[in-house]
């Protein structure tokens, strides 16, 4: 018994949207149902109708698209280089020549369009150019570069040694300065009082005694080196009459002597520093000889004198 | 892979329908499709621009119908060319070039005739159309001409269900069939 198709079934045939077994069935049974032809026949008509109707639809809007003026001018000048390069179709090419003789403006377009490929033509030309030197540049020996003489007008001469010597002078006074001043070499020098186990034994009742001697020191520590000065020599005079030992007295008192002429090297006195270290440098006993000796000839040296 | 993966991905966008998808579709394809004929065809710019146009129509039925799927064998503008050569053909234009034989052949000879054909059908559909009645006519053009989906359809004339809309679509069929 024949089967009886629906209209949905013969809409999805005509789309071919039937599966490769429905397609087989539906064309055994057309080739000899005749309705089944007839329906198919007038479906088939309808739903052409139909795709042409939709395809007057889709013409309709690819016409919207056209119609703006960019287009236009792409045209010709797609036109017009199509000649240029002589590739159009003969039969085109003569339409193109006809419309050049006839149209002067569009001749005078296709002028300027023929320039404007000459020019990129020359660019083209010419960068290749200079890359071909570039290969060539490339496949030379590289020859040995002869120095470069450079002219450096007198000006520039004068500028480049004022600024030599004014950064050699910078530099320079900040070495000396860092290293030779007269505040530096106390700091150099300087060495802190003997520890309490080396003095405070044998001190008994000189308490207050000892702590001046600190403060002596605390301030030759905040750089009040004059008011260091002062305190060490009261110190000095105040040492006899504590009747230290041989030993303790000695610390004490080369201590002192040590940090007058760094108190005196402190605020700038440099001849009275250099009188007490000469003192101290000749005493063979001084705990500070050898000190007194180095910091004399730092004393002496071009050095110092440039940094004071 | 195949190796016309971007090509796919735009055949995808286009078979959504979506205008912009089209449009873009269009503007691109347009002056490589034109040139071609007229430096191989003595088509004028001006014919070549009609025969785009009706390459477009087959191309855009075949598209929408399913008829062009992944994996593809040429990019979507030789396809093109390809139709707008068979079109060509079939009008007899430039028999002498040999220019054809660089274009495959897109195999869509069926589709290019059924296109030919459809014109008459057209007229027959316009005068069917004004015979079945306001609801009918609407809801056909809904779903063949603007190319509605069933729901779209069903929300747009406030139908109860697909499956309602459906059977509507057929009915309308039928009666559009029984005034042949």
């Amino acid at each position: 018994m024949a089967k009886i198709f629906t209209p949905e079934e013969i809409e999805a045939y005509y789309f071919g949207r039937l599966s490769d077994r429905e397609k087989k069935e539906f064309e055994q049974q057309l080739e000899n149902d005749k309705s089944l032809q007839a329906e198919l026949d007038s479906y088939t008509k309808i739903l052409d109708g139909f795709m042409a109707k939709k395809a007057e639809k889709f013409l309709q809007q690819m016409k919207s698209w056209e119609n703006h003026n960019e287009f236009e001018d792409q045209d010709e000048i797609a036109w017009i280089e199509c000649y240029l390069k002589d590739d159009l179709h003969p039969t085109n090419k003569a339409k193109f020549e006809t419309q050049l003789t006839s149209d002067p403006a569009f001749a005078k377009k296709v002028a300027q369009q023929q320039q404007l490929i000459d020019g990129f033509e020359a660019k083209r030309s010419q960068a290749f150019a200079e890359k071909l030197k570039t290969w060539d540049d490339d496949s030379k020996p590289v020859p040995v570069k002869p120095k470069k003489t450079k002219v450096v007008s007198l000006f520039q001469r004068v500028a480049i040694a004022a600024s030599f010597v004014l950064l050699l002078g910078l530099g320079t006074s900040w070495y000396v300065n860092t290293n030779f001043s007269n505040t530096a070499l106390v700091g150099k020098f300087y060495q802190k009082p003997l520890s309490d186990n080396t003095l405070g034994g044998n001190i008994g009742n000189k308490s207050q005694w000892l702590s001046n001697y600190e403060s002596a020191h605390q301030k030759m520590n905040n750089g009040n080196f004059w008011n260091a000065r002062q305190d060490f020599e009261r110190l000095q005079a105040e040492l006899y009459e504590l009747q230290l030992d041989d030993y303790n007295e000695q610390l004490y008192e080369d201590n002192i002597d040590w940090n007058i002429a760094l108190a005196w090297l402190g605020i700038k006195d440099i001849q009275k520093a250099s009188n007490q270290l000469t003192t101290i440098s000749k005493n063979n006993d001084h705990t500070y000889q050898e000190k007194a000796k180095e910091l004399l000839q730092e004393l002496d040296s071009a050095w110092f004198d440039i940094a004071n | 892979m195949s190796k016309y993966q971007a090509e796919e991905q735009w055949l995808a966008q286009l078979q959504t329908g979506d205008d912009q998808h089209w449009k873009a579709f269009y503007e691109e394809v347009r002056q490589a499709f034109r040139l071609f004929f007229i430096k191989k065809t003595s088509l004028s710019m001006e014919e070549a621009s009609e025969l785009l146009h009706e390459a477009m129509v087959v191309f855009h039925r075949k598209v929408m119908s399913g008829g062009l799927q992944a994996p593809l064998e040429s990019k979507l503008s030789t396809y093109l060319i390809g139709i707008g050569k068979m079109l060509a053909r079939k009008k007899e234009i430039s028999k002498a070039d040999q220019w054809d034989t660089e274009i495959p052949d897109p195999g869509v000879a069926p589709d290019v005739e059924r296109y030919e054909n459809s014109k008459a059908n057209a007229l027959l559909v316009d005068r069917l159309l004004q015979q079945i009645g306001q609801p009918c006519r609407q809801l056909l053009e809904l779903f063949y001409i603007k190319g509605y989906a069933i729901d779209a359809v069903m929300t747009t004339l406030d139908l109860p269900s697909e499956g309602a809309t459906r059977k509507k679509k057929f009915d309308c069929l039928k009666k559009m069939r029984t005034l042949i």
